[in-house]
């Protein structure tokens, strides 16, 4: 069950950067994208673990919307390192 | 974090990608639109985020990609290589990393006799600590509530009664 949550989550996220479509997946690991507040910690760290890209590979590129306007690329930062952090307000 | 973005400015990006809300509550509800996701950054701008910020999509697919758990950091080196990933966002372990990798980007181009080594660690963080130290359940009462029902093992929280299921906007969420 866990496994199988994991194995359809990678599958959307592995489309996502690509194919914009298939990424708006409003389901993620058995529950709503954004309805989730908690989630079985097993799979949520599982997904982390084995499907995130690994230390070595190539960061998977993407571009996104800056707060204050404008887009922002990953990629265009090449040259000095890129501390990433993900979160939100709650 | 912020205090480190300071201290490495001239070494290091620093980029902040806004994703779901972790503990939505009444007042910040669970999105249903894009702009809600744009205006609860703007709270946290508001709130002395100072570095850059991106905001993901709905349902987040940049945040997908990296793993999707909520406060994960990543270390991308000056190549666009992975150099550290931790699912959890613990400032003085990601000011060690970053010191390092800085470290053995300068030895590399030193051009030394060195050999890259794989290593992975697994550390321990107080549960209900939140990444920047501030208050837990911005949220309000709705999310600190679910919280505790889901550490009492009584209810997933997977369900939020704030959405109702099958969409539309449930009252009380302000629509931009």
């Amino acid at each position: 069950m866990v496994q199988e949550a994991i194995d359809q989550a990678a599958a959307v996220a592995a489309e996502a950067l690509e194919d914009p479509e298939l990424a708006e997946s409003p389901e993620f690991l058995g529950g709503l994208y954004n309805l989730v507040v908690w989630k079985p910690k097993t799979a949520e760290h599982e997904f982390f673990r084995s499907r995130s890209p690994k230390v070595g590979e190539m960061a998977p590129d993407f571009t996104l919307s800056r707060l204050e306007g404008g887009e922002l690329t990953l990629s265009s930062l090449r040259g000095k390192p890129v501390a990433i952090e993900f979160g939100s307000i709650t | 974090m912020e205090e480190l973005a300071r201290d490495f400015a001239d070494q290091a990006h620093f980029l902040f990608v806004y994703v779901r809300e972790a503990h939505p509550g009444e007042h910040y509800p669970p999105h249903q639109y894009f702009e809600q996701k744009l205006l609860h950054a703007k709270a946290l701008r508001e709130r002395g985020m100072t570095r850059p910020m991106v905001v993901d999509s709905l349902y987040g697919k940049v945040h997908r990609r990296y793993g999707g758990v909520s406060n994960m950091s990543w270390i991308i080196d000056h190549t666009g290589h992975v150099a550290y990933r931790a699912s959890w966002t613990v400032e003085p372990d990601i000011r060690g990393s970053l010191e390092e990798i800085l470290r053995t980007r300068d030895l590399k181009r030193g051009g030394g006799q060195n050999a890259n080594y794989y290593r992975e660690m697994i550390g321990l963080r107080p549960a209900s600590e939140r990444p920047d130290g501030g208050q837990h359940f911005l949220g309000g009462k709705v999310a600190e509530e679910q919280f505790r029902q889901a550490q009492a093992g009584r209810q997933s929280l997977n369900r939020s009664p704030l959405v109702r299921p099958g969409g539309g906007a449930p009252s009380g969420v302000p629509v931009p």
